[in-house]
């Protein structure tokens, strides 16, 4: 399940061109971190005010 | 597995405090807490620190003693240095002249100046490696501005102007030159007669020294007014209490980069050569900013055509590495640097620009490790169609 918040990780990770998602598990698996670390960086934008995450 | 500790590489952004800066403070910080400016004899350690901390500063530069100021750091420094330019009003031109290239330490004070005092800011151009384009300078310079503020190496790219070279012209038609050298402290040798400038900026916490605490040199004789207004500290200039911690942990943080400068670069080299060879041979694409020779060492500005800059900082900062980036996004649009813009890389490149500075206490195997960590990222964006657009 790819929701806003993982669109938004794709595009704020891997450039706001892109043009596939991944689920954040696969994302993880990807760029060799936790999927933990990944919902952490979402909290983390989110404070900033990003209006890529919801 | 064990985690790898986070490796630092934003030396640029601000450097550890070397320990020995460190244990050097410490007894200012604990038992020696004596105003510098009080008559008792419990404060004479504390003077006799500070009048310590200002010849060994003055030594690494090749100053006097009392041609040394301290400061907050280097943002005060460089506003000192361009109010100065509106106090002594040297050519009554209410000019000044800068580069594009210049920090907002810069940049802001001289928007405050115009505003406030009315003067004109000129602006004379860099070319795309950073340099200042010497005709436009002769051209500009033959104005006769009150002042000249250039920085001594860029922050962004690397970039060490010839010094030397904009005093030379500029004491054709003696006129007062700053340079802001805060990035170059340190880590490249300077000596302020040889530049021949009429004040330099510097800040401790970019050469391993503590954050709050910096220095403007002013050679004797230049014109000189006050900054904060208060008791008689600083020969009456800027008042306040001296941070006398803080002051003898900067000085102790210069001589031991003045002392090991020259096996510190060695190191550097062999680390950035490490990084540039990885990025090279696997990402042709890419290219390196700033001027390939007159440069900072361990400075690499990188450019990536495709990616986003700020994206591969969050997956490094992810992966337990900390870099920089060219271009941020804010809440509207991504926002690239005035020095990118100067030396007019195109949009593509500058979106996709990180700063890497390795320091003394990087090794060649984190910048091996760095460099890998980019390509795969580039590899991954290349997956899912965002590079190569």
């Amino acid at each position: 399940m790819v929701d806003k918040n993982a669109v938004g990780l794709n595009k704020k990770l891997l450039g706001e061109n892109v043009s596939k998602f991944f689920c954040l598990s696969c994302l993880a698996e990807n760029l060799g971190v936790s999927v933990e670390d990944l919902i952490a960086k979402i909290e983390e934008f989110k404070a900033q005010g990003c209006k890529l995450f919801s | 597995m064990k985690k790898r500790p986070y490796i630092y590489a934003d030396n640029a952004a601000t450097t550890r405090l070397a320990p020995e800066a460190l244990e050097a403070m410490m007894s200012y910080l604990t038992d020696e807490y004596g105003n510098p400016s009080s008559l008792y004899s419990f404060s004479r350690s504390a003077k006799k620190a500070l009048a310590d901390a200002r010849a060994v500063i003055a030594e690494c530069i090749g100053a006097s003693p009392e041609e040394i100021f301290f400061t907050s750091g280097g943002t005060e420094s460089d506003n000192w240095a361009i109010n100065n330019f509106v106090f002594a009003e040297f050519h009554r031109k209410r000019k000044i002249l800068i580069s594009p290239v210049e920090h907002h330490a810069i940049l802001n004070s001289c928007s405050k100046v115009a505003l406030v005092s009315h003067y004109v800011i000129g602006t004379t151009p860099v070319d795309k490696t950073g340099k200042i384009i010497i005709p436009d300078y002769e051209e500009h310079v033959s104005e006769c501005p009150d002042g000249i503020s250039i920085m001594l190496a860029n922050n962004e790219i690397g970039t060490i102007e010839d010094i030397e070279h904009l005093t030379r012209i500029a004491h054709r038609y003696n006129l007062p030159f700053h340079t802001d050298a805060v990035q170059a402290m340190g880590h490249i040798p300077i000596n302020v007669k040889t530049l021949d400038v009429d004040m330099l900026s510097a800040s401790a916490h970019k050469f391993h020294g503590p954050k709050g605490i910096g220095f403007l040199y002013v050679k004797s004789e230049t014109p000189m007014g006050s900054f904060i207004e208060g008791g008689q500290q600083e020969a009456g200039r800027r008042a306040g209490t001296e941070n006398v911690a803080a002051i003898v942990g900067m000085a102790t943080a210069l001589r031991l980069c003045c002392e090991r400068m020259n096996e510190v670069t060695a190191r550097l080299a062999e680390m950035t050569a490490c990084f540039r060879k990885i990025i090279n041979t696997n990402l042709p694409e890419a290219t390196f900013n700033g001027d390939p020779e007159h440069r900072l060492p361990g400075h690499i500005s990188l450019s990536i055509p495709g990616i986003s800059g700020e994206g591969l900082l969050h997956v490094l900062d992810l992966q337990g590495i900390a870099i920089s980036t060219g271009a941020a996004c804010n809440s509207k649009s991504t926002e690239i640097s005035h020095v990118l813009k100067a030396i007019e890389l195109p949009e593509k490149l500058a979106k996709g620009t990180v700063r890497i500075t390795f320091g003394a206490y990087n090794t060649v195997d984190q910048a091996q490790y760095i460099a890998d960590k980019i390509v795969k990222y580039y590899k991954t964006a290349v997956g899912v169609g965002h590079a190569r657009s």
